[in-house]
């Protein structure tokens, strides 16, 4: 078992060592290929959570126009809750808003003899940030919403947060997809040029009776090991951009602090996928029927 | 009866070894390899097959060792039915029949014992076995003087006997051989015949795909005539007055051009074969 083992193994080093500049091609091709996904996807993660961050701070403020009863501020209220991605729905009087005002801004308010200019506010927090446009809306059609300025919320945060991950996702998607394409096909070419250059010891195993695995498994470990030596470059260049977007971040915006590169973690799913991805397309180089005849 | 050989007698109560029956090859609409070809072998013969280039000699061979399907008919060896065997079941059926191709197709970075020791490993023996065992295949082909030497060094009668020695890996009982002597002077092909027959006189199965005559002649065992496809019923002085009358225009020597009642049509007139 150990010795087959070791007849395949040094069979696939072979081939990788015969078509060094092929592999060379075919891995760096595989770790771009790779950084791509794997840099944009860290990215994604990344927003993704400092948006769910941002989704629990985020408030959106709602005035009850100033001619509006008690009971139906109330009830306004008990509409606002019933919406759609609110998580929590919070009541002020006016009174209570001005007091609130005036201690937050002192000097300010101090000198003005002025009656409470403040509305009865309402105060929403989210479930999903995305829905903010919408309930906007809504609370703006409601009669008891003061007509002008009822509804207010920093909507160019939100708008932000939803491009940029948008941009991520198609960004990652269409560059991530090219390249690993391009990628794929280097693979496959390096494993359909390891069969050609290989074709005298192919025909030979076949002769003398080699199962379909003792031919097929150096060609899949060749291609397992262009995957997973991709993955492993590529894991290297995200650790350098890493570090040095984080040396950027602490000296452009000292206060910033951008979060730790997970080492252990994105080796370990960029070395799967590149394992999966090398294998895959061996496999697919190697299903190709050779041309020969083929009687019908 | 649908072949013109006949074993003989002491052998007809046994099941044959190998068994053709109307086999077809079809290429494809206009290539034919085989067409309706049937005979029998038994188990312990030494077989030509001969024919011109085209005859349908290797598609035989390749039928034999699951290289190609017949299209129609039913190619048994020991019962075993060729044609329906999976993908999977091939190697295992080559593994009870030694290869020798025509072009030797050594390995020419490999030395001699290498080249045979890669086979092996091939069909999953170990490093021990191929100390063992190498040496004593390559003692049987009498190449073990050369076990060293790397195929361009070796004469092509010795590059012939590595070819050889690979196909005894398994110790097989049938030995298909395409063209052994194809590519070799006449002395070469002497020692190469000779060591076919060693193999078969130890009880080997030889099957010989050629269009050298003389070695045919030389060795006189059993013939299958290929023409066109087709096993050639011909007696070989039918063949040879064929031939002269092909020579001739299709008329016959002696004979009046308004008597001549059958056109010399040949098979290879029925269309292309492989």
């Amino acid at each position: 078992m150990l010795d087959q083992l070791e007849f395949l193994l040094t069979e696939a080093l072979v081939s990788l060592r015969r078509n060094k500049w092929m592999t060379f091609a075919a891995v760096t091709t595989a770790a771009m290929a790779l950084f791509i996904i794997g840099g944009l996807t860290s990215a994604y993660i990344g927003l993704a959570s400092y948006a769910a961050q941002v989704e629990s701070k985020f408030e959106m403020k709602v005035f009850v126009r100033d001619e509006a009863t008690p009971d139906q501020a109330k009830a306004l209220g008990e509409r606002l809750k019933k919406l759609d991605g609110i998580k929590a729905v919070t009541f002020q009087s006016k009174k209570e808003v001005w007091e609130t005002f005036k201690k937050e801004n002192p000097g300010i308010t101090a000198a003005l003899e002025i009656d409470n200019p403040m509305p009865d506010t309402f105060t929403l927090t989210f479930t999903k940030l995305s829905k903010a446009d919408d309930i906007a809306a809504a609370a703006k059609k409601m009669p008891e919403v003061a007509p002008k300025d009822g509804v207010q919320y920093q909507s160019e945060v939100q708008e932000f947060l939803d491009q940029t991950m948008s941009t991520i996702r198609w960004v990652g998607l269409v560059l991530g997809g090219l390249m690993l394409i391009t990628g794929g096909i280097l693979i496959y070419n390096t494993v359909r040029l390891t069969m050609i250059a290989r074709r005298r010891e192919i025909r030979i195993m076949e002769l003398v009776g080699a199962t379909r695995q003792t031919v097929w498994t150096p060609l899949l470990v060749e291609g397992l090991v262009q995957g997973v030596l991709g993955a492993i470059l590529a894991t290297g260049v995200l650790w350098v951009a890493h570090s040095i977007l984080a040396s950027l971040v602490r000296f452009s915006i000292p206060a910033a602090s951008m979060s730790n590169f997970a080492l252990g973690g994105t080796l370990f799913w960029l070395i799967l996928a590149g394992a999966v991805y090398g294998v895959g397309c061996s496999y697919l180089a190697i299903r190709e029927p050779k041309v020969k005849e083929i009687p019908r | 009866m649908p072949w013109r050989e006949i074993a003989p007698p002491i052998m007809q109560t046994l099941a044959p070894y190998i068994t053709f029956d109307h086999v077809e090859v079809a290429y494809n609409d206009f290539v034919s390899g085989l067409r309706g070809v049937s005979f029998q072998i038994e188990k312990g013969e030494f077989v030509f097959l001969c024919g011109q280039t085209g005859s349908g000699k290797s598609t035989i061979i390749k039928v034999l060792s699951g290289q190609v399907k017949p299209t129609k008919g039913r190619v048994m060896i020991e019962s075993q039915d060729v044609g329906a065997l999976a993908k999977d079941e091939i190697p295992f059926l080559r593994r009870k029949m030694g290869i020798v191709p025509q072009d030797f197709g050594l390995l020419p970075n490999k030395k001699v014992w290498e080249n045979v020791g890669y086979a092996m490993r091939a069909v999953g023996k170990s490093r021990t076995d191929v100390r063992q065992e190498v040496p004593d295949i390559l003692e049987r082909v009498n190449i073990l003087h050369r076990a060293d030497a790397y195929p361009t060094e070796l004469s092509g009668g010795e590059q012939q006997r590595v070819a050889i020695a690979r196909a005894l890996i398994n110790d097989p009982p049938l030995l298909l051989a395409d063209e052994p002597t194809g590519n070799l002077d006449p002395e070469h092909s002497v020692e190469i015949t000779d060591l076919l027959l060693s193999l078969h006189a130890r009880g080997t199965t030889v099957i010989v795909a050629t269009h050298d005559m003389a070695v045919v002649e030389r060795v006189g065992h059993r013939i299958l005539r290929m023409s066109a496809g087709r096993i050639d019923n011909r007696t070989p002085e039918e063949i040879a007055a064929d031939e002269q009358a092909d020579h001739n225009g299709g008329i016959e020597p002696n004979d009046e051009p308004s008597s001549s009642s059958e056109p010399s049509v040949t098979d290879s007139e029925e269309g292309t074969d492989a």
